[in-house]
């Protein structure tokens, strides 16, 4: 129980970390971010299970977004409703697809639905507009890449991990 | 120390396999889905919208029969805006790369010219929409 709690909030601190440094970084293009945080997500998911990892994805927005002072603000909602998508999504490619799709896999889909519902959100919140459909490309092909990315940072912390919580 | 265990298979790093056909499905659904977007069928325009660093400089019908040159101001000169049979684009315009004249001419929903030099936007809509005034991220 203890080796959980600790493991938890210390992914939780991570996550928190890289969310907090995605937001203050100045974007080449609003909106766009790598999702270094869905890292920590999928790490959560592989090791504790979904529930911990709802429990992690939440506690990381609201606190991260207490830390960068954007709680309640469209940001903030965006990020809710594209996390949990994306948490879902995740879940269920490595539940049901578990020797057909690798991590790769998970993170591509995990980071082009969080584009699609962010994206689908703040449409229907503030933009309104035909806009939305002339980025949404552009989200997708740079979701392919940085998903890929995350996902082999994912299999590559999971291993390391692995290797150094067996010494203990 | 990339693919030091498996010299020969592209598909793994770290000793993981790292990509399944799976992914690959994900992956091209991904591409096609976007590619679909892209070539979105989209209604023509009625109303050319122009901005200069943010503000409204002019509001122009698409549609109007006659040849329309507008000169505009931007940040680093004039540039030359052209409306004719239902299209607009830049003729001439004072930044470097001239990527504003290279866009071409656009007539859709939603297209946009940007003259990143000189913070100029041309935009088409079909109708007056609401616009917010800012968005804080």
């Amino acid at each position: 129980m203890n080796k959980k709690i600790t493991e938890l909030s210390l992914l939780t601190a991570v996550g928190i970390i890289f969310f907090t440094v995605e937001t203050v970084l100045p974007n080449p293009v609003p909106f766009f971010r790598l999702g270094l945080a869905n890292i920590v997500t999928i790490i959560v998911i592989k090791r504790w299970g979904v529930m911990n990892a709802v429990l992690v994805l939440f506690l990381r927005i609201i606190l991260g977004s207490l830390v960068t002072g954007k709680i309640f603000t469209p940001l903030f909602i965006m990020s809710v409703a594209g996390g949990s998508a994306s948490l879902v999504i995740m879940f269920l490619l490595i539940k049901y697809f578990p020797e057909k799709v690798s991590l790769v896999g998970v993170s591509v889909a995990g980071a082009s639905v969080h584009n699609i519902v962010q994206l689908y959100i703040a449409n229907c919140l503030f933009i309104k507009s035909v806009y939305i459909i002339s980025i949404l490309p552009v989200f997708l092909f740079t979701s392919v890449f940085s998903g890929a990315l995350v996902g082999i940072l994912t299999i590559y912390s999971l291993r390391i991990i692995g290797q150094k919580i067996k010494k203990y | 120390m990339f693919f030091s265990e498996h010299k020969n298979d592209m598909s793994r790093a770290f000793g993981n396999k790292i990509l399944y056909a799976g992914d690959l499905i994900i992956i091209l659904l991904i591409l096609v889905a976007g590619l679909l977007f892209l070539y979105y069928p989209r209604q023509n325009g009625s109303i050319v919208t122009i901005k200069v660093n943010g503000e409204i400089k002019g509001v122009y019908n698409l549609n109007n029969q006659n040849e329309q040159t507008i000169t505009i101001a931007g940040k680093k000169g004039p540039l030359k805006i052209k409306i004719e049979k239902g299209r607009v684009w830049v003729s001439e315009s004072s930044c470097h790369n001239k990527l504003c004249i290279k866009m071409g001419k656009i007539h859709k929903n939603g297209e946009m010219i940007v003259c990143v030099p000189n913070r100029v936007i041309i935009s088409v809509k079909n109708k007056e929409e609401k616009e917010v005034d800012a968005i804080t991220m």
